[in-house]
């Protein structure tokens, strides 16, 4: 004969003897109540077929392949492609449109460029603020494949075009890409400083004002310089104070008259 | 982030799509909250405080997700009448009986509140501790185990009221006695 039990025997010691809860020691206690308490013990083997009735029923569901979406894999996949995009617009029209669009004209600087040119330094800062703020995808060809950007730009842009040569001061040509303008295919090329900081130059083909002087603008972070030489517009961009753009600018122009550009 | 998420998420699928079954019965609302869940995993994956939580943290998403959807539907009344669900919307529609009992269980689950429909089924079925659903829950473990006892005791007359109407299993089964 078991010896009573310390414990009084409960409704949840039933549940937790089911559900396999209990330790070893009260589960002993529990047993020997239940050999001598017919009631009890059927009280158990009730609340035992309720969860083998449960288990029973949808235990097959687990075994049902697992739908493609509902793999994790993918999931992570098609989240990284959602949440790029809409940052990458999402920063291309603050650091573009930002407070000159949203606060009206009276707040641009007097000074801001107008027409083609200014149409074309808007699309640079754009462009800038889509592709070469973008760590992994700033370009679509990358130093090694110059030749094959050049001839696809050129294509592009229906003229012979090169690749502006900052190397002396003191930035690495990284690359670059084809871009859509409000005015059609403009070439990028970015390129980047020792300490990582990137600036690019933009390039299309310009139908007014195909001869402009240099004139700087500039909206929320990204400025820089615009121009046009024989037809062809450009724009020098980036973050840096214009001290560190204007001399660029003025290579990349010089290089441009000297006929290296085009 | 990719590789310890999977490794530590992709083996609880399976446990995850037979609650949400058992919670909402059709199969598609059920991969719907499942994908729902998941998603939300994904976003919240750097919230989750230790490896070893990650089963409680995710069935604590899943249960949440579970019971508002089960009180919207309730609200909505938009319950369909289990005759006119497509039978390949249910579990394992294996032999004729088989469907009769399985249609009356779903039926006596539905007459649970979903906060102990919850709990009976992740205790019952997924093997989720007390401690481990008093946990995800945020309640004490005597909170759980009322909820249970009450869930099962509802569940019981149900169980018995439908199947006392239509067929009564010759003999209940018997416990084995371990010794």
């Amino acid at each position: 004969m078991s010896p009573i039990p310390p414990e009084p025997i409960e409704e949840e010691d039933l549940h937790a003897y089911v559900d396999n809860a209990l330790d070893a020691a009260r589960r002993k206690e529990v047993q020997d109540y239940l050999d001598r308490n017919p009631e009890a013990a059927q009280r158990a083997t009730a609340l035992l077929a309720q969860r083998q009735l449960l288990r029973s029923s949808f235990a097959s569901v687990a075994d049902e392949p697992i739908p493609d979406r509902l793999d994790l894999a993918t999931m992570l996949r098609e989240r990284r492609k959602k949440s790029r995009r809409p940052w990458q617009i999402a920063a291309a029209v603050l650091f573009s449109f930002g407070l000159g669009t949203v606060g009206g004209l009276n707040i641009r600087d007097a000074s801001q460029p107008s027409g083609g040119i200014a149409a074309l330094a808007g699309e640079a800062r754009t462009t800038y603020a889509v592709y070469a703020t973008d760590a992994e995808h700033a370009v679509e060809f990358g130093p090694e494949r110059k030749a094959e950007l050049v001839s696809w730009v050129s294509s592009k842009l229906k003229r012979p075009v090169s690749v502006p040569d900052l190397t002396k001061s003191g930035y690495r040509f990284a690359g670059g890409r084809v871009v859509t303008t409000d005015h059609g295919p403009a070439g990028m090329f970015v390129y980047e400083g020792s300490d990582g900081t990137r600036l690019a130059v933009m390039m299309r083909p310009m139908a007014q004002e195909q001869d402009t002087p240099m004139m700087q603008h500039s909206e929320g972070k990204v400025g820089g310089y615009a121009w046009a030489v024989r037809g062809l517009g450009y724009s020098l961009v980036g973050t840096e104070r214009a001290e560190v753009l204007h001399p660029l600018a003025d290579e990349v122009r010089r290089q441009a008259r000297a006929g290296l550009n085009s | 982030m990719a590789a310890d998420f999977i490794a530590e998420v992709q083996p609880l699928i399976p446990s995850l799509r037979r609650y949400a079954r058992s919670m909402l019965r059709d199969s598609d609302s059920a991969d719907d909250l499942v994908q729902d869940c998941l998603e939300r995993v994904i976003t919240h994956w750097d919230e989750r405080r230790r490896a070893e939580d990650t089963r409680q943290w995710v069935f604590a998403i899943a249960h949440n997700l579970g019971v508002n959807k089960v009180r919207q539907e309730m609200r909505r009344a938009m319950h369909v009448a289990i005759e006119d669900v497509d039978e390949a919307a249910m579990v394992s529609p294996a032999g004729q009986e088989h469907r009769v009992r399985h249609n009356e269980l779903m039926r006596a689950l539905d007459t649970l509140p979903p906060d102990q429909r919850s709990v009976v089924l992740m205790i019952s079925v997924e093997d989720l501790s007390y401690a481990e659903v008093a946990e995800a829950l945020g309640v004490p473990v005597g909170t759980i185990t009322s909820r249970l006892a009450r869930g099962r005791e509802k569940l019981q007359r149900a169980l018995d009221g439908e199947l006392g109407r239509v067929e009564r299993p010759q003999g209940a089964p018997v416990l084995r006695r371990m010794k």
